[in-house]
């Protein structure tokens, strides 16, 4: 299958402000490089501030990267200028966490559907016409076009949200955690609705979650994401059966309820082991400039190797006879 | 565990939010019954009634506009709904104790941990000054924040997420108390360090003998720290087991679908069971069973008559009129 889009070797350093900060910086993407075919849906996931959002942004240049490029359908998106990007950014849209703040307020749904097609410059006939088929689509009736966000529920200005997105028909939709400020119930909705969305319309995903229960579910494909770099990625049901990181293990084994946890083998560094953790920050500390692995200072398998230089991404061939797509970033995997 | 001793017992609690001539049924009689060294989940949705429980017991309804309208609070002989606000406050803090959802918020930022650990321990076991920091010193390395006490003199911005609920903790328990409320406590945390705070509220429960009301929406959360399990929904209890009994046999279709809804990689290319509509508003709560809109199972009977709280003979308690009965997904 073909690559609808193309990432490569991602950096965003966020400049601090003040003395020194300037020149430093913050790394929040170390050189990320993920591609993702036509009609499947990838999903990254890690803790807060690992970075996926800021991924996120930053292929979708709302926020461009410091450097890297990002080919998308066979165009070089940092080659656009800023009005091609513009009209180019109706094939990728975004879909953010909290429906309440991504909707205007003061605007009844219906105006906030025609917007986007006003700028794909629509008749008023026609966006009539467009605007019942959205809302049909993600379940909302036409009756309540009229009305203002705060008339609807969490659940259904998600699904407006999602209308909206799809009302300049993209190709690429990136989910940030869609439904993590809905209740449960609603939830499941949601998810079907985004799945039905999927294959109806062949739209392509970036998933966005912390939650890994829900992207093995969800995704095709996972990306694990730590510090700022994919350190797993897989299949679902390879990673999910047989995660090679102790980030990941790390990762699955906290899922609550513990359904993976007889599965997959974790070991963990704990507040027993505070001494090794605090010998290690320190050790971090101390080199200047530390290049070993990142995972270093809470891995249970870290040594003298992992201190000395930090792993690259690599292909785990892993008994398989044609290359199962395993990539892992550990010494020791 | 017919053996624990109860330690409090909410009675047919009811609670009514009064706006101008809208009247807003928040809780509609509820039971509870905990024990000691026993950690009791209540699972709900947002605008089920959790916290408005919790606010009960701690005493911190705000009235008006909230105003009980019926039942008791059972603690140590004591209704704690009669008690003034005086005797309540000598209760609250040193009895009961509760855990928030987002440490940030309820941690005062201008004051170091040291000051708001030492101020319950002064306040309310009279200790001097050096004993008190004595006793802080000791709760932080039972939270896990280092015996060395460096925390003390850190103030909650200097602190990680985690490392602000696990202070938060342990000011929660500096008092010893007999009852901790924990109200979504790990909800603004990571995976990671949210089992260890789990972890970290199982270890004290034991150690420390006390009952706890674990309030979540996420059935996971639940299943991994819980002992005994209550589904609330619309202001009502409709199912209360045993942790064991709950996942493995529920019996009220709500708690049926909230567990088949929830993705996991085993469910991968199949459909989730959904619940049609959304939660209703406390002051519309729909006639009869206030789950019938939206029930796979819902009969004439359920619209017009809700369903009591029945226990079988495991204690086994579920209000719903078809219990345990099935349908097609």
């Amino acid at each position: 299958m073909e690559h609808l889009i193309d990432c490569k070797n991602i950096v965003k350093v966020h400049r601090g402000r003040g003395i020194g900060g300037s020149r430093k910086g913050f790394k929040a993407l170390d050189g990320v490089s993920i591609s993702i075919d036509r009609n499947e849906s990838y999903g990254l996931v890690g803790e807060s501030g690992c970075g996926k959002t800021t991924f996120a942004r930053a292929i979708m240049f709302l926020d461009p990267p410091t450097s890297g490029s990002v080919l998308f359908d066979g165009t070089a998106l940092e080659q656009l200028g800023r009005r091609e990007m513009r009209s180019f950014r109706k094939r990728m849209q975004i879909v953010f966490q909290d429906p309440n703040s991504a909707l205007n307020p003061k605007m009844s749904i219906h105006d906030s559907l025609s917007e986007g097609l006003i700028n794909r410059g629509i008749e008023e006939k026609e966006r009539i016409g467009k605007i019942k088929d959205l809302l049909e689509l993600v379940g909302i009736s036409y009756a309540y076009k009229n009305r203002y966000p705060h008339e609807f529920s969490g659940g259904q200005k998600q699904r407006i949200v999602v209308a909206r997105a799809l009302s300049m028909e993209p190709d690429f939709l990136v989910l940030d955690e869609p439904v993590s400020n809905l209740d449960v119930s609603i939830q499941a909705q949601i998810i079907n609705l985004l799945s039905d969305l999927k294959r109806e319309l062949s739209l392509t995903y970036l998933f966005i979650s912390h939650d890994l229960n829900l992207v093995s579910y969800m995704c095709d494909t996972i990306g694990v994401m730590y510090k700022g770099k994919i350190v797993e990625e897989a299949s679902s049901e390879l990673l999910v059966s047989n995660p090679l990181h102790p980030y990941t293990r790390r990762l699955l084994a906290s899922i609550p309820g513990g359904g993976m946890r007889s599965k997959v083998n974790s070991i963990e560094l704990e507040e027993e082991d505070a001494d090794i953790l605090a010998a290690r920050a320190a050790s971090r500390q101390g080199i200047h400039g530390f290049k070993g692995c990142p995972y270093y200072s809470l891995c249970p398998l870290g040594d003298d190797e992992c201190i000395s230089s930090s792993p690259s991404l690599r292909d785990i061939g892993g008994g398989h006879v044609v290359s199962s797509g395993h990539k892992v970033s550990c010494h020791k995997a | 565990m017919a053996d624990a001793k109860e330690l409090l017992k909410v009675e047919n609690l009811g609670v009514c939010f009064i706006h101008g001539t809208m009247e807003a049924h928040a809780l509609r009689g509820i039971d509870l019954s905990f024990y000691e060294k026993e950690i009791h989940g209540l699972v709900g949705e947002s605008g089920s009634g959790k916290t408005v429980t919790s606010t009960c017991i701690m005493g911190l309804l705000p009235s008006p506009p909230g105003e009980i309208t019926s039942g008791r609070i059972l603690f140590e002989n004591e209704n704690l709904l009669e008690l003034s606000q005086g005797q309540m406050r000598s209760y609250r803090g040193r009895k009961i104790a509760m855990v928030f959802q987002e440490p940030s918020k309820y941690l005062n930022p201008a004051f170091k941990i040291g000051e708001q650990i030492t101020e319950m321990l002064r306040l309310h076991l009279d200790m001097n000054k050096e004993k008190a920091r004595e006793r802080a010193k000791e709760l932080l390395g039972l939270v896990g924040l280092g015996k060395d006490g460096r925390v003390l003199d850190s103030y909650p911005h200097e602190l990680s997420g985690g490392m602000k609920q696990r202070a938060m903790i342990a000011i929660a328990i500096s008092c010893n108390p007999r009852f901790l409320i924990a109200d979504e406590p790990t909800t603004a945390l990571d995976v990671t360090l949210q089992l260890q705070i789990l972890r970290l509220i199982k270890e004290l429960k034991d150690l420390l003998g006390m009952g706890v009301l674990f309030i979540s929406h996420d059935l996971g959360v639940v299943k991994e720290v819980a002992d005994r399990v209550s589904v609330i929904y619309a202001g009502r209890i409709v199912e209360s087991s045993t942790k064991g009994t709950l996942f493995d046999k529920p019996l009220h279709p709500y708690t049926k679908l909230l567990m088949l809804s929830i993705p996991d990689a085993h469910r991968r290319g199949q459909r989730l069971a959904t619940i049609p509509g959304r939660v209703p508003d406390a002051d519309a709560t729909p006639s009869g069973c206030a789950f019938h809109p939206r029930c796979p199972l819902a009969d004439d009977r359920c619209k017009s008559e809700n369903p009591e709280l029945r226990g079988n003979e495991d204690g086994h308690k579920v209000a719903c009129h078809h219990a345990g009965e099935s349908w097609n997904i």
